[in-house]
């Protein structure tokens, strides 16, 4: 039944239909080969590269999911990546690559062969979560930032340490208040669990389950939901393979303690820091983290949602879109 | 569990006999592909059959690869009555795949010299788990074409430093060739 289900989703035409159009190339480096869809407005010669969260269990075609990007895609060229070991990036590469080093390399590659493969006016680089760390530490670098001409960094991660001390304080008010309500011990479990270690790295995944358990990734599922419509049979006509989902490499000991603070000092470009109020994963104190971070002359704008929790471009995709068409428009 | 279904099935045991077959072969569901395959059954006790399989498949999975596959695979068979037969396949065999790109892959030199490669992925090794339901189709002697269904789970390794699961499903048509049918 199953395997007659699949075969006439083949024959009328279901099949990937979310993920029309656009070009598919592949960058290969240091043992991992990392697909590359270039799709949008590619005549518009404006081109926005991303950068994925996660590590491990992002994607960056999963920008293209949502409602914020579909909103853009008609304006502008995105150029989604999948980084190594995450979403459809294919090889075998040594665990020893994964670092932020090999990371920025990565990207400065992928840079590289995009603009040499494409006409560009105007250049932006889009990080999400981990994504905007990373495009943090890419454009802090060298002269990283000369071909671009702004940043867009979406509840983005900064610094280890100091993320894991606020998710602490929004965790546990959080916890303690679901207990008081419902009387439910699971909600004792955070407490008990950051006594034991009071110093968690990022090597820790509790503090992300507790974060799920209290709605600090999707604010509103349910209002999410209905505004980013998905296929019939989503999760078997994608591009990705099953098996990612089954099997997804998610060790994140090697950020234990990364730290993109001095990077960040060294952003000069114009920024757009764009958060969701609601946000556990990456709290929304840490947005004006950032934004005091940067250079008090960098043309920098902080924008945070109400109702939104970690990805305003699937909780909130139209103000997502019109905060960053405004933003590009007024930068290209 | 076989034991129980031998003695409440009582049908004739099927003569050794050779198999060739065809079938669709859809990789995650939707992806399209086909499989050519050969093989050997002979029976075991009563209604149970030990097929012996070889197969030959493709298939092109959008913005992530094309594969094509040999799988040597032996599995078990059981006759539900004179139509219906139930079995499961375990196999192995390799999978090659190529990357699904539209232009190529790319290598950028630290130089950023720019170089085109294949698109080849390479080779690895893939088992698989196979349950299956067929139906025989025709009357009497000469129901020797099978119409059958299978789910397939396959694992490839090595992908990222992980086994990658693979879930197809497939429909085909098989036919037996009996020396005395």
């Amino acid at each position: 039944m199953i395997g007659m289900l699949g075969i006439t989703a083949s024959l009328f035409g279901c099949h990937d239909g979310l993920f029309e159009g656009g070009e598919t190339f592949y960058l290969e480096n240091d043992g991992s080969t990392m697909p590359i869809w270039v799709t949008g407005n590619l005549a518009s010669r404006v081109f926005i590269i991303t950068n994925h969260g996660g590590p491990g269990f992002g994607s960056g075609l999963q920008f293209h999911e949502t409602a914020g990007f579909q909103a853009l895609e008609p304006d502008y060229a995105f150029v989604y990546w999948d980084q190594r070991l995450s979403g459809n990036s294919k090889g075998n590469p040594e665990l020893e690559t994964l670092t932020v080093d090999q990371h920025v390399e990565d990207l400065d590659k992928l840079i590289t062969l995009v603009q040499d493969r494409y006409e560009i006016d105007a250049l932006f680089l889009l990080g999400h979560s981990w994504g905007g760390g990373l495009s943090l530490e890419y454009l802090g670098r060298d002269d990283n930032q000369r071909p671009f001409d702004g940043l867009l960094y979406v509840d983005g991660s900064i610094e280890d340490l100091f993320e894991h001390q606020v998710r602490r304080d929004w965790i546990l008010p959080r916890a303690a208040a679901e207990f008081e309500a419902t009387g439910d011990e699971r909600w004792l479990e955070p407490e008990a669990w950051y006594a034991a270690n009071p110093q968690p790295d990022e090597g820790d995944l509790e503090p992300y389950q507790y974060i799920r358990w209290l709605g600090g990734y999707v604010f509103d599922p349910d209002d999410a939901a209905s505004r980013n419509p998905q296929p019939a049979l989503r999760d078997w006509s994608t591009p990705w393979s099953l098996g990612w989902n089954a099997n997804q490499y998610v060790d994140t000991n090697w950020l234990a303690e990364y730290s993109f603070v001095a990077s960040t000092r060294n952003i000069t470009i114009p920024t757009l820091i764009l958060w969701g109020k609601e946000d556990g994963a990456v709290p929304v104190e840490l947005s004006q983290h950032v934004f005091d971070l940067m250079p008090a002359q960098t043309e920098k704008t902080l924008v945070q949602l109400d109702e939104c929790a970690h990805s305003p471009h699937y909780e909130k995709p139209e103000r997502f879109a019109s905060e960053v068409r405004s933003f590009i428009e007024a930068n290209r | 569990m076989f034991a129980i279904l031998l003695f409440a099935t009582g049908s004739a045991p099927a003569a050794d006999h050779l198999t060739l077959g065809v079938g669709y072969f859809a990789e995650n569901l939707t992806s399209p592909g086909g499989t050519v395959e050969g093989g050997f059954e002979t029976t075991l006790a009563g209604p149970l059959t030990l097929p012996l399989r070889v197969q030959l498949g493709g298939y092109h999975h959008r913005r992530n690869h094309t594969g094509a596959f040999a799988e040597a695979s032996a599995g078990l068979r059981l006759e539900l009555g004179p139509v219906v037969t139930l079995g499961a396949h375990v196999g192995i065999g390799p999978l090659l795949t190529w990357h699904a790109s539209d232009d190529g892959v790319f290598v950028v030199d630290d130089d950023g010299t720019i170089r085109s490669e294949g698109n080849f992925e390479g080779v690895d090794y893939a088992g698989s788990v196979t349950p299956e339901v067929s139906f025989r189709i025709g009357d009497g002697e000469a129901r020797r074409h099978r119409l059958w269904f299978r789910a397939r789970a396959s694992w490839q390794r090595q992908v990222n430093q992980r086994s990658l699961l693979h879930v197809n499903a497939g429909i085909g048509y098989a036919i037996e060739f009996r020396r005395n049918g």
